[in-house]
């Protein structure tokens, strides 16, 4: 033992075998640390993109941590500027890209909304279903990759699964996988398919059976309650305070959600179960997002149950033009609260389009949750920020 | 409370420092003194009637002459009620400044940092605006003001403006123009340029059409690997007795003979016709009368305009494939516009990169008929590039330039136009070119490989007015469908006018 430490040359060991320990300790008797400064991303997997977080550690304690962002800035909103609302519609699904219905029916909605304009009854009820299913396309991407991310490799595969199965049925209907560019000003860009509905219909029942299986794999296992619990635990005050929403503002008990407190679409005639959380910890915050899906497959169902005949789209001029003045529409997006505050001056293109996106907001709360936190927590933090690298930077 | 009520509230408690409130849309804008923003903000988020605990966004806007807006929208879970908290910063277009609210929403500090990067607003009191949020940290100017252009904009207006009277006005997708800073080059001049250019390109296309169909109607005259002097005879007949050309093209004719032929035959194919010179072998030293044999007749085709340029080697050399129109790649027709401006630009022209922008949007869906690029471009079966970026043009030309030079050296030589005929379109050698819709079309008519595979060239000069969302969806042929779910599917936007579409029974019927 002692051989192999030693130093050619360099003599006995000090605290080797048969020597008393030579180490002096001076001062009150702690060992000082040295801060260290460490990048986690832009490229790590953890980060579901090109996030930096850039840490100072004393030790294993996080001392402050800063994400910097803008990697994947692609300015949309400047972009947005030069666009008709139409081509909006197809450049706003891009920016989250786990949540591209959601995000395209929040521009559909503002223009709406300042046109004045009645979008047919049924195309309300095909937006409604295909924002929960778009939902639970979503969720299921952050169940998989957050237990990936806690070392359990199954549940990835298992979710992709069921995303792939209802990636299929939402590409029926809109012809796209990831960008369904489906909503349009005024309705949807056509009707549902043939069979969409009882496709659907088997589709919930599947992920429900599914969805519990996902409990058992992951919120039933010691180390992954072991990682979650008590880790990451964001305060609801603070939560406002930085615009944190979703299922990250959920998991704190506050069940702001604007299906509900604001319905838009025929939210207001089905019954929308928010799950809250107690805590406000990582445990929480992926309990949520099970629960999220479960509450969405139910909508579903209601969808199904409710959704009548009729034209899915109104005749509009060949240029929509909003008229001049501003707006602001909120949805509940997947990750948390999307919004568009538009500002029109009454031409085609809009004059303002500011993107409120849930990951900015969600984001900029992580330095507050990695602070004193250990950097082996730190994966556990963030990945349970359910956020997409794309939507916090635009 | 209401909107109104809450506006009489926020006149209670702020008296003169709120200039304005307004309700529109049932969402409330509160407007208030820039020095008292953070005072109203912390108003907002304690008084207990208010409660907006929940920090949503914040924005700015760009409100012309008057500077900088800044917009921040709060939330009360509680009361559920919404207010947007307006401010214009004081300071104009030159030093908008503005006191931070971050000492009051924690949530603030990024936006605010967003606020300063994108409209440049500097906030008071922050903890640090810099590095820059979302650019990168030596950006310069910001991205939001009205008179930061995008690029591409820059150099071509905006390809969605295809209603007329929008097209015509300056500002086609740049409603900027209020603001007095000045475009370098205005987009109009820029437009200008970029046409007269393509117009140039494609009359000279059309004349190097004109020349290359001739000389393969007299090459088809011999069977493939035909008499070599014979072919060279035949070059400068069209060329109507340029003396240097004829000259040339003499002494030139009976040297590669024996050279051209086994090398076409190490090359690309054997039946490929005759090509009396390559001028990399001629420039090679062997024989450099080729060289100048290639050159005269263009130079006699393209007259003394292009006299300057032609009496390098290399620079005429380009011009070839760019009178070829290459059938059996679409792209082919493309580099007929591109390479010539290239060229232009390369032999002095200064806008350049407006040539190539232009070009680059030129097959873009929305492109204005009278584009004359698009038209050239398109007539010959151009594939439609949406992309209207300057760089991504040029790579793709970049991308078709190594490809000619690297895959067939002898691009340049009158040999080149054989080629393609002579691989792709021997069925088809006889095949008029239907409907072909320019000046070159009668002699493009003796061009076989061309119409071999050329999309009809009519069709491009249909449709350039539409876009592509306009044209109607066809509908799914459902004919069990069942009444509920079948359904005309139909674009929201086609033509006629207010209509819903008819529910069920419709679908039926396609």
């Amino acid at each position: 033992m002692t051989d192999t430490l030693l130093r050619p040359g360099s003599g006995m060991l000090p605290g080797g075998p048969g020597e008393g320990m030579l180490v002096e300790v001076r001062g009150e008797g702690e060992l000082r640390t040295q801060d260290m400064n460490l990048n986690i991303g832009p490229q790590h997997p953890a980060t579901h993109g090109v996030l930096r977080v850039v840490i100072d550690l004393d030790g294993e304690k996080i001392v402050r941590a800063t994400p910097v962002i803008g990697y994947m800035h692609r300015g949309f909103e400047k972009l947005a500027e030069a666009r008709d609302y139409r081509q909006i519609i197809a450049l706003v699904n891009r920016h989250d890209w786990l949540s591209a219905f959601c995000n395209e029916l929040g521009v559909a909605l503002a223009v709406e909304r300042m046109m004045e304009l009645e979008v047919p009854d049924r195309a309300e009820w095909i937006r409604v279903l295909m924002a929960e299913w778009n939902r639970v396309l979503n969720h299921l991407m952050f169940v998989g990759s957050f237990g990936l991310e806690l070392g359990a490799i199954t549940p990835v595969f298992f979710a992709f699964r069921e995303r792939e199965d209802i990636q299929g049925l939402m590409e029926s209907a809109t012809g796209g996988r990831l960008h369904f560019t489906y909503t349009r000003v005024g309705g949807l860009k056509e009707d549902l398919p043939r069979g969409f509905l009882a496709a659907s219909a088997k589709m919930t029942r599947n992920v429900r059976v599914r969805n519990s299986e996902y409990r058992d794999l992951l919120e039933g296992n010691e180390i992954f309650k072991a990682r979650t619990r008590k880790v990451g635990i964001l305060p609801p005050d603070v939560a406002l305070d930085y615009g944190v929403s979703g299922p990250t503002l959920h998991a704190t008990g506050i069940a702001e959600d604007a299906r509900v407190t604001e319905p838009y679409c025929r939210y207001d005639k089905v019954n929308v179960h928010v799950p809250v959380g107690a805590t406000g910890d990582s445990y929480d915050r992926f309990q949520i997002l099970l629960a999220r899906i479960d509450a969405s497959l139910d909508i579903i169902d209601q969808v199904l149950d409710n959704i009548p005949p009729g034209p899915v789209n109104v005749k509009l001029p060949k240029i929509v033009k909003a008229p001049e003045g501003e707006i602001y529409v909120r949805t509940e997006n997947p990750l948390g609260q999307g919004g568009y505050y538009l500002v029109s001056d009454g031409k085609k293109n809009p004059w303002r389009l500011k993107m409120r996106t849930p990951s900015f907001n969600n984001i900029s709360a992580m330095s507050y949750l990695l602070k004193d936190q250990l950097l082996s927590d730190m994966i556990a933090i963030l990945g349970s920020v359910f956020f997409v690298v794309g939507d916090v930077d635009r | 409370m209401t909107p109104e009520d809450l506006a009489e509230y926020f006149r209670d408690k702020l008296g003169a420092r709120v200039t304005d409130t307004k309700v529109a849309h049932g969402q409330l804008t509160v407007t208030v003194d820039p020095e008292a923003l953070p005072t109203a903000a912390r108003l907002c988020k304690e008084d207990p009637a208010l409660r907006f605990d929940f920090f949503d966004w914040m924005s700015g806007v760009d409100e012309r002459d008057a500077g900088f807006g800044v917009v921040t929208h709060l939330y009360s879970v509680e009361h559920r009620h919404h207010v947007n908290l307006r401010a214009v910063a004081p300071g104009g277009r030159d030093q908008p400044r503005l006191p931070s609210i971050t000492g009051v929403y924690r949530g603030a500090n990024w936006h605010e940092r967003e606020a300063y990067d994108m409209f440049g607003v500097e906030f008071d009191g922050h903890p640090g605006l810099l590095p820059r949020i979302l650019t990168v940290e030596n950006f310069e100017g910001f991205p939001l003001r009205k008179e930061f252009h995008l690029s591409t904009r820059d150099a071509k207006p905006w390809p969605g403006a295809k209603e007329p009277e929008e097209r015509t006005s300056a500002e086609a997708g740049q409603s900027v123009t209020t603001i007095d800073t000045p475009a370098p080059v205005s987009a109009e001049d820029k437009a200008a340029a970029a046409k007269a250019k393509a117009e140039r390109a494609k009359a000279k296309a059309a004349a190097m059409r004109a020349k290359k169909a001739g000389e393969r109607a007299a090459a088809e005259l011999q069977p493939a690997g035909g008499d070599h002097g014979a072919r060279a005879a035949a070059e400068p007949q069209p060329a109507g007795g340029d003396d240097q050309a004829s000259a040339a093209a003499e002494g030139a004719a009976p040297a590669p003979a024996s050279d051209t032929a086994t090398m076409d035959a190490g090359g690309e194919g054997l039946d490929k016709p005759p090509a009396p010179s390559d001028p990399d072998l001629a420039g090679a030293g062997e024989m450099p009368e080729a060289a100048s044999a290639t050159d005269a007749p263009l130079q006699a085709d393209e007259g003394e305009a292009e006299e300057t340029r032609s009496a390098s080697p290399a620079a005429a050399g380009e011009d070839v494939p760019a009178g070829t129109p290459a059938p059996d790649e679409p792209m082919g027709a493309a580099e007929i516009a591109d390479s010539d401006i290239a060229k232009d630009a390369a032999a002095g022209a200064v806008q350049g990169d407006v040539a190539a922008g232009a070009t680059g949007d030129q097959a873009g869906e929305d492109e204005p008929v009278d584009d004359l690029a698009a038209e050239t471009a398109s007539g010959i079966g151009a594939p439609p590039s949406a992309s209207g970026t300057p760089g991504v043009e040029a790579e793709g030309r970049h991308g078709g330039a190594t490809e000619q030079s690297g895959d067939r050296p002898a691009a340049e030589t009158p040999g080149m136009n054989a080629d393609p005929q002579g691989r792709a379109a021997r069925p088809a050698d006889q095949t008029p070119a239907p409907g072909a819709d320019d000046g070159a079309s009668a002699t493009r008519d003796s061009g076989q490989a061309v119409s071999a595979t050329m999309p009809d060239p009519a069709a491009p000069d249909t449709t350039p007015g539409g876009d592509a969302s306009d044209r109607p969806v066809e509908s799914y042929p459902s004919p069990d469908a069942e009444p509920l779910r079948a359904q005309e599917l139909q674009a929201d936007d086609a033509d006629p006018p207010v209509e819903p579409t008819t529910p069920s029974g419709e679908g039926e019927r396609s």
